[in-house]
């Protein structure tokens, strides 16, 4: 019985010194993740908008639920002018191929989609994950003899697609002769996740603040939550 | 009960997403056990059993531990104990009703702590089925269901490779190819036919 | 065994993924691009390096029976380190990784190491193995990455190898060309074995 107890002694001390060196390394880094991700949130919203980086942000939670998660969306404002909404975000999440893929939306005042921003997916490399892939221009002997052209500012091909199409143009097709999303090759499954996740949520954002111009917000399901934040 | 959802989550991890040649997740016993058709059976059941059993009672401690206690990120730790415990638990079940199999076995069965199938079934199902809002009854039975079917996608492709191996002995195989890298060759090959059923991805 | 060849045994020698069959799991799930192979050989070092330490130190405390268990406690700390600090600072290579950061807790070559090493040699010595083997581990991961990034994706390091008109081999990114590209490096690791082999015994054969 001694014998017993020394091993579980053994295991439980060590469990123990581990469990507090843990959480102190926690309580220092999990502020900085935090931040990290809302920061990312709200950066994807902004660039998503196309807005101005002071743009100010009013969070809106509702009772509804998409894609198995409460739905919420924020109001972008500029920040001297808190009566003209400059437009919508919010965000879609898609049962891709091998994840859930997380897309920040943003719609503008006339119901069509301003841009989007994919910030999180975990799709097939090389496959699905080129939904996040920037169409480049340098090879590698570009960049190791220092004569590769700037990309800063370039954004994935599949989702610059998304800017400007509105609702009624939200499916895939193959050709791009046709009107709508151009499927990744080989990623159907990825590039419909995508975007069947992005109209449904343009559809229930715009079944609660109405369609179109000159609508000033009041629609059928009354916010629950009104919360505000800053764009960046 | 979705029984769509189900048949999505059952057909996903057995063959969609092979947990072993789609997911690269418990390669080391698939290399190791895979020499004979019985004992990789008898390997599958194993690790079915502790894949079904760590889903529910990682389960439980993720959502009545960890998140109530906000120590979330003690995860690991915790599940891989959990996994530890079940582990040698089997080992003693076994070795007092079959040790003719527990004999076969050997050291992999201890090694089965170490599978990743193991703890990573378990992070899937955090990932998949408890950080989502879905509903306490319908988070527990996709885990568990899960769980079953990753087990179930582990021991197919264990005992088709043991199936292949054991006419591999029959052929003449270069000598820098024999025993391993030859397994792999065949994994390729397997993971190429399994590729076939992403079509069956569905939800 | 010399210090050095402590270290170096485990870049070709003991190579824990060609020759020990260790780690295979990340080896072929984390090699679609050199990068991710690169983030965590350097993250699956730093756990191999803190284990062994710890494992080192306390070996002659933790009581034989349960040191399994406390050897995975130990390496599940540090993996969790790993994660929270990656998470932290290193957020997007965090993502790319996936969930092969907590398994890292399940490399075979980590506990293996412990158990056979770390247990029974003094903290120098074992720091100079798990350096070895981190740095072997990480040379395969980038081996195997560098085959697959370049063939089936057409890049290296995120960027064009080919130009934009290279169509590449997808099969060598997906699952297939993992096991085939680790199937092939093998056998011909095991080919440059034998004639490493058949020269030293023919000089020895000269010599004597």
């Amino acid at each position: 019985m001694g014998n017993f107890l020394r091993l579980v002694g053994a295991l439980a001390l060590i469990a123990l010194v581990a469990s507090f060196g843990l959480s102190a390394i926690y309580s220092v880094t999990h502020e900085i993740t935090e931040q990290y991700r809302l920061a990312e949130q709200g950066q994807a919203r902004i660039e998503a908008l196309s807005c101005d980086s002071e743009a100010v942000f009013v969070k809106t939670e509702t009772d509804s639920v998409l894609n198995g998660r409460p739905f919420e969306y924020y109001t972008a404002y500029a920040p001297e002018d808190r009566e003209n909404p400059l437009g919508y975000s919010f965000t879609a999440y898609g049962s891709g191929y091998s994840s859930t893929i997380v897309t920040v939306v943003g719609v503008d005042m006339s119901g069509t989609i301003c841009g989007i921003k994919i910030t999180d997916q975990q799709e097939t490399p090389g496959l699905g994950s080129k939904v996040q892939e920037v169409a480049s221009e340098n090879t590698i002997w570009a960049v190791m003899s220092g004569s590769a052209v700037d990309e800063m500012g370039k954004r994935p091909w599949f989702q610059q697609q998304f800017g400007g199409t509105p609702r009624t143009e939200l499916t895939v097709v193959k050709s791009s002769s046709d009107d709508g999303i151009l499927a990744i090759t080989g990623a159907t499954i990825s590039s419909e996740a995508v975007t069947r996740s992005v109209r449904e949520g343009l559809e229930m954002l715009l079944a609660i603040v109405g369609e179109g111009d000159g609508d000033d917000g009041a629609g059928e399901d009354a916010p629950t939550d009104d919360s505000e934040e800053a764009g960046s | 009960m979705d029984l769509g959802q189900l048949f999505a989550i059952i057909v996903g991890a057995i063959f969609v997403s092979n947990f072993v040649l789609a997911r690269f997740l418990g390669l080391c016993p698939f290399v190791g056990v895979s020499k004979d058709s019985d004992s990789a059976l008898g390997m599958g059941m194993a690790v079915i059993f502790v894949m079904t059993m760590a889903s529910i009672v990682t389960w439980f401690i993720y959502m009545y531990v960890l998140i109530p206690l906000d120590i979330v990120y003690l995860r690991t730790i915790a599940f891989i104990l959990v996994i530890a415990t079940l582990v040698q638990f089997v080992e003693m079940v076994i070795e007092k009703t079959s040790p003719t199999l527990h004999k076969s076995l050997g050291i992999y069965l201890p090694l089965i702590t170490t599978n990743c199938a193991v703890l990573g079934v378990a992070v899937v199902n955090v990932n998949e089925f408890m950080v989502t809002d879905l509903p306490v009854a319908a988070s527990f039975i996709n885990t568990v269901v899960h769980g079953l079917s990753a087990g179930l996608g582990f021991t197919l492709a264990l005992v088709l490779m043991a199936a292949i191996r054991e006419r591999l002995e029959l052929v003449d195989i270069p000598e820098s190819m024999r025993g391993i890298p030859i397994t792999f060759i065949v994994a390729g090959l397997m993971a190429m036919a399994f590729l076939g059923f992403s079509g069956l991805k569905v939800g | 065994m010399r210090p050095l060849g402590e270290l170096v045994k485990g870049i070709y020698r003991e190579n824990p993924v060609f020759r020990l069959a260790l780690g295979l799991c990340p080896a072929l799930a984390v090699s679609t691009s050199v990068e991710n192979a690169l983030g965590m050989g350097a993250a699956a070092t730093f756990v191999l390096l803190g284990s062994n330490v710890t494992v080192s130190l306390i070996r002659n405390f933790v009581p034989a029976k349960v040191r399994i268990p406390c050897y995975i406690v130990v390496i599940a700390s540090f993996v969790t380190t790993v994660e929270l600090v990656m998470g932290a600072y290193l957020p997007e290579l965090a993502k790319s990784l996936g969930i092969f950061l907590p398994l890292i807790v399940v490399n075979c070559i980590i506990l293996g190491r412990a158990e056979a090493f770390a247990s029974k040699h003094g903290v120098g010595r074992a720091i100079l193995d798990a350096v070895g083997m981190g740095i072997g581990f990480t040379f395969a991961l980038t081996l195997i990455a560098t085959f697959r990034e370049v063939l089936g994706d057409g890049k290296l390091m995120g960027y064009m190898v080919f130009g934009p008109n290279f169509q590449p081999v997808l099969l060598m990114i997906l699952a297939p060309g993992a096991f085939i590209t680790i199937g092939l490096l093998m056998g011909y690791f095991n080919v440059l074995d034998a004639r490493m082999k058949r020269k030293r015994e023919a000089a020895e054969e000269k010599k004597g």
